[in-house]
Formats: structure tokens, sequence, C-alpha cells
């Protein structure tokens, strides 16, 4: 029996410590390593089921071709002969254009491994190619924070154990960060009250002390609304002068913008329990906030965020141990970056589509068009808005890779499929946005049939390109995994670990060197170096420079109901772990008052539909469901038509300054309901 | 819910038919005058539906080849005692089977004389001593092993039988069927007063399994899961064919026969055994598909 | 009796996350219509309170094990630490247990057609480990526990069926008392 450190590399806070089992070369089983304090032993039900997945018969182990997209007739074919296809084709399109503007490549999360950047790497080693950029995900939020702090950085997580009062406002870690409910739990033992805000009755919130029904995308006001308890309240805090900038201003504007009865009508909550919320908020310290993702995937996102940022500066909570507004953070990972920069010209700029609006941006392309797509590490004909453009590009587009471990929504779609490894079987280099801890990730099992990591596929598909046309991509054509990691530990980040040389991150996961609690000397990285509540930056973007209630969009007569459509427990995203058990029915969350008012009980069929398309749900009445939502959670659904077949490609408000491209406003999607 | 359980049905009526058979020849004999001819055909028609039954159970058996090892846990498997009960039943019933070839022998043995001497007569009544005692005991051992079946469902998992009812129930149907069957058999031997106490006996049989039924009805109703068992078995249609077939039905045949004397027709006979029959193997199957197990899920 | 080993849940820390369930199946190789180990989902709603709250339950090792009673070829023993065991190689598959257990803990396994039940990981036990459930609990609300060690005067629950009359088997499992959140 062999064991190896690996580390869980989704797009989870949690990003777990794992240790591995082998025996005689297989993987038999995964536990949590309880030496790292964040994952403390422990997995998650859906890192439990990776033996399964690793070995799963549903896995792809050779490269395949498909004989006409979407027919479903695939075809082993060597590894020789993708890389040929795939080569011979970018040379052709660079020779026929005259550029590599043609290639493109729509590359996220599937695996955040610092190594998966290789893919990148080899884009750019051929030449100024397309691009999707920004995040599907957290952008107003990171710019948010970005505009009020100068960056985004939360305390280590460990930290709310100390809060006397902790705040999980469109979060639900109960189901998507497991490992931070025992220090909730902690805080909880040692006297600390839980509030959860939400758009329906989690199951976070089945653990909270009071759960605040927010009527969707008035979270923001509601901050304000707190704000302004605050202010007539006097629990303001009386530094602000020495540490923030801009607070006369704020305050002049809740004293002649906000009133509670206007708040407490758009929000749904009742003005006594917003004071008596408020008072408590800035009554006790320390007191934290944990503003969730699913708040700012709104037109107004950004602003929300920077509502609940000025809500905890004004109640001095800022830089508080146990306290602060946490979001999320990217201060552990400031890899060399070696790996995504081999050499190129100064002057090559890439063309960036906005990765939510991917398939619409790369249409209104046409000098040069693009020919050519490379899906890594995503699948976003489950997952992006408007079907439809895809589609169309698709149509446009001469060659399809996925790259990928499962056939998916968007290998229907794709000519090549290659074969890649899991974390089990390459090397890696893995940091969290939620907790400070960095690791290696070694392989604990060859790789399984041909597959093959995206660093290796980088290395071969370089290798073919120079040995048909020598020269044409810088990226490096062969190489060695593990020193390709230690070369990402450039000086920076061995200094953030406290590491003298880069080889040490191979003993087991290291937690950097910051402060458990951010923003504690309450210097900020701002222009001013305050915490702005005024921003000039977000005027220069003709953006509000204060952070004030914009509405979210509103439902029309054809589609009065807001769809949401959060994470389940057993997915991320459409990544399934427990690959044989899917269900076929969408089900269709709603409060019990909306389904009677459509005539509709439980197990009834049922229809939602706008203007995007159509799907048929099944219901499931609920309680704690705000009666302005209807709810289906990302389980994995074995259904012909998918869940983002209902979805636009409305963007939120901000993600431009940090991400370069504006987040998907996903929340805001509304439909209509009907009886089948 | 419980399932269509084929081969405890099977099991359990058979078993049950072929232990009344031989309860009711016993009680027939008590005076020591059962013709010989009814008491041949009741022990072999008793042995080939106790050898059905024997075989049927095997088949509830997920491992029928270590069904010996189900004779393990006597202490306190009523399952266990069941088992044994019933192969001493039929270790029993060998013993009638032999009873039966002898005297067939002695018989033969003795049309052929045309004197009977003193030993002859009192070897046939020893034989006819043995014959009443292998009933006897055939019988006592049989309703044993039916009330170890019975207390098998008597478990607080399932409400609907955590009662005296699968007692009762079995045991009805051990004389209702018993007393039909050999009705049947002895259609052409029996004396009209022996034929008239056995209807009375089925006619009895029938009043008490309805008002049993109506009494274990009313204590299902207490509670939750007795309920669902109760509603299961009002709204299941079946559960109406069998009151029609196994109560009303033969309870209008049983007393037109007894109060207009015809006990002697064949085919009244043979109707209300078949129906009455029919009406018990629907029973036992609502009985198994009526189970409703608790739902545990609150704390105290 | 010298010892009665059992599990002692604290619903307000469980999640109803699964990891236990997913952590038997997955270790113990059970077949996927197989689960020794269940999670339900309990809710009462009042007019200004949800109270939601998971039972994770397996076999209880119970005080006065049904299954052992019922069992016809001496299948179940208990051992001196509490545990009940199924031994696999009496089993006959006449599926008393299965219908009698009131916590319907026994299952017929398709692989070996007989019973099969939690059986707390003794092989793991007995080597100073915890059993996979225990140990994969993220939240540590479910633990394992020497009941006779927990002093009297404890707030824990049983579990109970709405049967006031139910004669129950003593089960070895212990929660305790779920709160409610205010809405």
């Amino acid at each position: 029996m062999k064991f190896h450190y690996n580390i869980c590399p989704r797009n989870c806070y949690d990003t777990c410590s794992i240790i591995s089992t082998t025996r005689n070369g297989v993987l038999i089983s995964v536990e949590g390593n309880p030496k790292q304090e964040y994952t403390v032993g422990k997995l998650c039900p859906k890192a439990l089921d990776d033996v399964k997945k690793v070995y799963s018969p549903q896995r792809i182990r050779y490269p395949m071709r498909q004989r006409g997209r979407y027919s479903g007739f695939w075809e082993r074919i060597s590894w020789d002969e993708a890389l040929d296809q795939i080569a011979a084709k970018i040379l052709n399109l660079k020779e026929h254009y005259g550029t590599s503007l043609p290639l493109a490549l729509n590359k996220y999360s599937g695996n955040f491994g610092v190594l998966h950047n290789a893919i990148e790497g080899l884009f750019t080693g051929i030449g100024a190619t397309t691009r999707a950029a920004g995040s599907p995900c957290w952008s107003a939020g990171i710019d948010a924070q970005t505009l009020d702090f100068g960056t985004f950085f939360c305390s280590d997580p460990l930290d709310m154990a100390n809060s006397k009062l902790i705040w999980l406002w469109g979060v639900n870690p109960a189901w998507t960060a497991v490992h931070q409910m025992p220090i909730i739990f902690d805080a909880i033992d040692r006297g600390a009250k839980v509030v959860c805000f939400d758009t329906h009755f989690s199951a976070t919130a089945a653990r909270a002390h009071q759960y605040i029904q927010v009527r969707p995308g008035t979270d923001g006001l509601l901050a304000l609304g707190f704000a302004k308890v605050l202010l007539e309240e006097n629990l303001i805090d009386s530094n602000l002068s020495s540490y923030t900038l801009g607070h006369e201003e704020f305050l002049h504007y809740l004293e002649a913008e906000i009133s509670l009865d206007n708040c407490s009508d758009i929000t749904g909550i009742a003005v006594s329990t917003i004071r008596e919320l408020a008072l408590e908020y800035g009554q006790t310290h320390p007191a934290c906030i944990w503003a969730g993702f699913g708040l700012q995937r709104y037109t107004n996102g950004g602003q929300t965020l920077r509502a609940i940022d000025a809500l905890g500066a004004l109640a001095g909570h800022l830089g508080e141990q146990g306290g602060g507004v946490q979001y999320a953070q990217f201060e552990t990972w400031r890899f060399s970056g070696a790996i995504q920069n081999p050499p190129h010209p100064i002057n090559q700029t890439e063309r960036l589509a906005n990765i939510n609006r991917f398939s619409e941006e790369a249409l209104n392309y046409t000098d040069p068009p693009v020919k050519m797509l490379w899906i890594s590490g995503r699948n976003p004909l489950s997952q992006d808005g408007n079907l439809q453009q895809w589609k169309k590009l698709i149509s446009q587009l001469d060659l399809i890779v996925v790259s990928d471990l499962f056939h998916t929504k968007s290998s229907e779609a794709a000519d090549l499929f290659l074969p890649v490894t899991t974390h089990y079987e390459h090397w890696d280099l893995n940091s969290s946005y939620w907790h400070y801890w960095v690791g290696a990730n070694e392989p604990a099992i060859l790789p399984v049939g041909e597959s093959r990591s995206d660093l290796q596929i980088a290395w071969d598909v370089s290798s073919r390109l120079n040995t048909l046309k020598p020269g044409s991509c810088t990226f490096p054509t062969s190489g060695n995994e593990k020193e390709t990691l230690l070369r990402e530990l450039g000086p920076q980040m061995l200094d953030i670990l406290g590491l003298k040389n880069p080889e040490e991150i191979l003993n087991g996961p290291v937690r950097a060197k910051f402060p458990s609690t951010t923003w504690e000397n309450r210097s900020f990285t701002t222009p001013s170096g305050h915490y702005e509540f005024f921003s000039s930056q977000a005027a220069t973007a003709h953006l509000p420079p204060l952070p004030i209630f914009v509405p979210p969009l509103n439902p029309s007569l054809d589609a009065p109901l807001r769809l949401m459509t959060p994470h389940h427990h057993s997915t991320i995203n459409s990544q399934v772990y427990a690959i044989e058990a899917h269900s076929t029915d969408f089900i269709l969350h709603l409060a019990p008052e909306v389904a009677q008012r459509y005539d509709l009980v439980v197990g009834d069929r049922a229809q939602i539909w706008n203007k995007s398309g159509q799907l048929e749900v099944v219901i499931q009445p609920q309680s704690g469901i705000s009666k302005d939502v209807v709810i289906i959670f990302q389980e994995h659904v074995k259904a012909t038509s998918p869940l983002n077949c209902l979805i636009g490609t409305p963007l939120t408000d901000m993600g431009q300054l940090t991400l370069g491209g504006r987040g998907f406003a996903l929340n805001e999607t509304f439909v209509n309901l009907r009886k089948l | 819910m419980g399932d269509w359980e084929w081969p405890l049905i099977i099991f359990t009526v058979f078993g049950q038919i072929a232990i009344g058979i031989i309860l009711m020849l016993w009680w027939l004999n008590r005076n020591r005058d059962l013709e010989s001819n009814l008491f041949r055909q009741g022990v072999y028609v008793s042995g080939g539906l106790l050898i059905v039954a024997l075989l049927a159970s095997l088949f509830h058996l997920g491992h029928p080849e270590a069904a010996y090892r189900a004779l393990a846990h006597l202490g306190s498997s009523w399952l266990s005692r069941e088992i044994l009960l019933f192969l001493l039943t039929f270790l029993a019933w060998i013993y009638l089977f032999w009873q039966s070839r002898q005297q067939k022998s002695s018989r033969v043995h003795g049309s052929v004389a045309t004197t009977i001497t003193t030993a002859q007569t009192a070897v046939g009544e020893q034989l006819i001593e043995n014959r009443s005692l292998g009933l006897g005991i055939t019988s006592v051992l049989g309703l044993l092993g039916i009330v170890s079946s019975a207390m098998i469902y008597v478990m607080p998992r399932v409400p609907a039988w955590n009662n005296v009812g699968p007692v009762l129930f079995f045991l009805l149907t051990t004389v209702l069927l018993g007393a039909l069957c050999t009705l049947v058999l002895g259609r052409k031997l029996l004396q009209t007063a022996q034929k008239k106490r056995l209807l009375q006996a089925s006619l009895g049989c029938t009043i008490l399994s309805l008002l049993v039924y109506v009494i274990y009805a009313s204590m299902l109703s207490i509670s939750i899961e007795g309920s669902a068992s109760l509603n299961f078995l009002l709204s299941s249609p079946l559960f109406w064919v069998r009151a029609l077939l196994g109560w009303f039905a033969p309870l209008f045949l049983l007393v037109s026969m007894l109060k207009n004397s015809q006990v002697n027709k064949t085919n009244l006979i043979l109707t209300v055994t078949l129906l009455a029959a029919l009406g018990e193997v629907l029973g036992r199957a609502l009985f198994y598909l009526s189970a409703i197990g608790i739902q545990i899920t609150a704390l105290f | 009796m010298v010892k009665q080993l059992g599990f002692v849940l604290d619903v307000n820390r469980c999640l109803g996350c699964g990891a236990c369930a997913k952590a038997c199946q997955n270790r113990n190789q059970l077949a996927p219509s197989l689960g020794w180990r269940q999670i339900r989902k309990v809710e009462t709603i009042s007019k200004d309170h949800i109270q939601r709250f998971y039972l994770s339950t397996a076999c209880n090792h119970c005080g006065n094990p049904e299954c052992l009673r019922v069992c016809p070829s001496g299948a179940y023993a208990k051992r001196r630490d509490g545990i009940v065991l199924h031994l696999s190689e009496k089993c006959t598959s006449c599926k008393s247990c299965v219908t009698s257990c009131p916590f319907g803990a026994p299952q017929i396994n398709p692989q070996t057609n007989k019973a099969s039940k939690c059986q707390f990981c003794y092989e793991r036990l007995d080597r100073g480990m915890l059993p996979f459930c225990v140990q994969a609990c993220p939240t540590g609300a479910l633990e394992l526990k020497e009941l006779r060690d927990i002093p009297a005067g404890n707030q824990l629950l049983r579990l109970t069926a709405p049967v006031p009359s139910l004669r129950l088997t003593r089960p070895s499992v212990f929660y305790k008392p779920p709160s409610a959140t205010r809405v």
C-alpha cells in the first residue's frame, strides 16, 4: 500500500487536501489529509466518489473522433492521428488567414490546478489567438471588493470561529463548502449567533439560528437599510475618518435616499426585523459577514457587494478578528506564471471575448472569423446562455476539440475528444480561493487508458507543430511535470509560503504566511490607501462612485417568475460525481403559494418557458422559498433539453476591472410556468 | 407495503388444510368408528398437501440448500420452532401413512378369511387405537406448528400483525378448510349427522372469521401504519373479492344448506369448499400485502 | 454485556450531506442497491420556525435485537462490546430479520442473496480505527460512543415511532435534541 498527497482541483471553496491509497498501482481509497487545518481529515460526499470516478466505465480512455457532429458515432483514434489533425488545422488556418486569431480557446475551472494553464501557454506559444476572458462566477463581487479594499482578500476561514455574530449572506456552505460548517458550529458552541440570508431555506439556513428570506436582487438595499439604522442609532465606528474615504458622502446618501419603509417594501423584510438585525450587527463585536457568490449574479451584483462591504465598514467590523466581510481571495495564487507565458512578442495581443457571451462575441469577429475552438475544463453547452448563438458558432467552425474526462453536452458537438487525466494521475499545484493552503498534487497511479495530462497534451501539440513547421510554437515540446510544477513557485510565492526552496512543497500542503485576519491594520490597497466608500475608480469606469441601490431586472408579464439555478450538493456545475446515479426529471422547487397560484401540486408535470427555450419539470412545493422565485438545483439530469436552454446572457454591472469581462447575471433569468 | 409472497401463501394455506383434515379425522374418530376408506383418503390427501406446503416453504428461502440451518435457534425464533414442529408433524404423518397401509393389508387378509378370531379382533382394535393416537399426535403437533407460524408475524415492526390476529386467522383457516375438505372427501362415506356437524363447524368458523376481522380492523385504525394497512385493504378490490368469496357467499350457502337440509348435496359442498378456499388464499395474500412496517422518524 | 458501543448523532451539526452513507457504501464496496446507512430528512414547520434535521441511521446495534430473536439459523450474534453482527455463513436468507427489524436495517444483498447490514466496521474497531461513517463525517456530528460512559441525566433522545405501545428494542443510537431556525 502506498499513500500520496492529492488536492481536489475543483472550482470549490474547500480545495481539499487528500491522501490517496493505492495497492499494486490501483487507487483504492481517498481520505482527507488530517494535517491540513481546513480539510482536517474529512472530504465532502462528492470527493468520496473519486475512486469510482477515476475508474468509471463511462470515462473516455482513448482519443476519439466523431463522424459527424452530434451523431454520437465516435471512433477510437491514436494520439498521433489526433495530434496530426490538430496541428495541421492550426498551421493551415494560420497560413490561410495570416494570423492565429482564428484559433479560439474556451477554458475555465474544470480543473483549477496551475499546470492546466499549459493550454493557455500552448495558445500563447502559437501566437495571438481568440480567448474566453473573464469568469462566469465571481466577477462582480471581485470588482466590488477591489474598488472598496483595493483587492479582494478574505480572512483565513478558521478566523470565523472567533466571531460572535455570523451572517451567511447568499451562501450555502452546507452544500458548497462543508468544511466551513464545523468552524461555524465551533463559533456557535462559543455562543455565536448565526443568521442566514437567502432566497430559499437552504441546508445552511436549517443549521442557523435565524433565516431571513430576502427578495432576490434586493440584498444591496437591505444592507443599506441596515446601514441607515446604524446611522440612526449612532452605531457607526467613530474612527471611520482615519481609515475610510468618502464616508460623509455615503452617510448623506443614506440620510437622503434610504427610507426603511421603502427598504422593507422592496426587500420583503419587516422594518422591525431590519432594526433588530441592524442593532445586533452594530452592537456585536466581532461580527462577520460571509457574502456568497449567489448575491452578485445579478445586473446589480457589484453594487450589492459594495453595499454589504460598506455596511461592514460603517459598523467598524473591517479588520476585526473574527469580523470582516468575507468573499474570496486570490492572494495565494501568486505563481510565477511561467507555464502560460512561453516566449512571445511583447506586442502580441489576444482577442478577448467575454466568456459569458463567448458565442455572440466570437460570431461578431469577422476579420478573421473564429474557425477552430478548443474547449478545456469547460462545458459551455450545458452552462452558457444563448444556445442558439452557440449552435451558429459551431456551424462556422472547422474543428472543435474537447479535452475532458467524460462525454459532455459540449463534446456532442466536438470533432475530437482528447482524454485527460484526473488529479490522481498527474502532477499539479493547487491553491484555494478561500482558505490559505497551497500544495502539490502527486500522481498516485499511472494514467488510465491512454489519457494524458493537459500539460502533456500541450507539449505534444507544440512538438507536432514544430515537427510540421519548425518554430511555429514557442511552448516547450517536452518536459518534466514535477519540474514544471516547481518552476511555478517563484520568489514571491516562496515568500508567501515561507519556503526556502520549491521542493519543500512536496512534503505536504503549506499554509500561506498571511495573518489570519485581513485588513487588520486597516491599511488598504486602494488608490487612497483607505477603505473607499467613495471610489473614483468606479466613477472612471462609469459606475456609481458610492455603493447605492440599483434595482435588479424586473420580471415581465410573459415571464413572471425568476428562475434560480443554484449548485446542488451532488455536483459542481456540470461536474458529476456519482456517474451512475441520475434522474430524468428537473425538479422545480417553489413556494406552496406559487404552486397553488398555478394550480399545481407535488409531483405534477409542468413546463417552464421563456423566449430562449422551454423545459419540462416536476413540481416540488417547499416552505421557505421566496414567492418571487422558482428554483432548479443544478443536479445531474439526463434530459433531452438542458437547463441552460432557458438562459440568456445578462451581464453583471462589474467584472471588467479585475477580470477583463463582466460577470454572468445568471439570477436574472425569468420564466413562465404552466401545468402539463 | 408487502409483496405477493406465493411460497408463504401456499405453505401456510396448504399446511393448514392438511392439518385441518387430520384434526377433523381425529374428531370424527372420537368414537373409534371412522370409516377406514375415509381415513386412508384423508391421510393421503393431507400428506400430499403437506408435502406441497413444505416444498413451497423452501422457495421462500434465498438459500433452500441451507434450510437445515434454520433449526438452529429454537430458543427464541418462532421460525425455528415452526420448522421443527412441521417436520415433526410430517414424521407423525408418516406414522399415519404406515397405519393406513397396515389397515389395508389386514383388511385384505380379513376379507379372505371367513371367520374372525378373537386374536384378529384384538389386532384390529389395537390398529384402531393406534390410528386414533396417530391422528391425535399429528393434530396436536400440527396445531402447535400453525401457532408457531402465526407467532412469526407477531412483531412490533408491523402493527397490523402485532396482535392476536395472526394466530386466530391461521387457526380459523385450519378448522374451516379442514372441515370443508373432509366433507368433500367424505361426501359419500359420512353420515348425514356428521356432515351436519362439519357444516356447522364451517359456518361457525366463517362467522367467527368475519367477527375477528371486524375487531382486527378496528384495532388497526389506532396506529398510523395500521390505518395505512386498513386503507390499503378497504381500497383494494382484491379485499372485496375475498370478502364475497370467503365470507358472504359461504355464509349464505352454509346457512341455506343447513336450513333446507341440503347437507347431502355434493355440488353445494364442492361449491362452498371451493369458494372458501379461494377466499382464504386471497385473504392470506392480502395478509402479506397489507403488512406496513412502522416508519421511525421521530425522536423521544 | 461488558460494553455497549453505539452512535451518537448531533442533529444540530448534521448537514444531511450524506458523507457517512457514501463512505459506508464505497468503502464497504456495497452493491448500488444496498444502503446500510440511510439519511432521512425530518421537517416541522410552524408559524415562525422551521425545524429541519436529518436522521442518519444504520443498524442500531440494539440492546435487545429483534433480528437476533427472530433469526432461525442463529446468524446474528451480539459481541461483548454490544455490536450486533450478522454472520453471513449461517444465513439461509429467510428474510425474517428484514421484515422484523423496526428500523429496516437488514437488507438482502443482491450479490450473495443473503441478509446484510452495518457491522459497525468491527474489523476496523478491532484495529483501533473508527467506523468509515464516523471517520467521514465532515462536521463531527456522528460519533462513536461507549454508551455506558454517557452520564445519566443527559438530554439525548432515542428514535421512536408514532406507535404508543411499541416495544422497542433498545437501539444503541442517541440523538441530541434538534433546534429550530427562526424564520
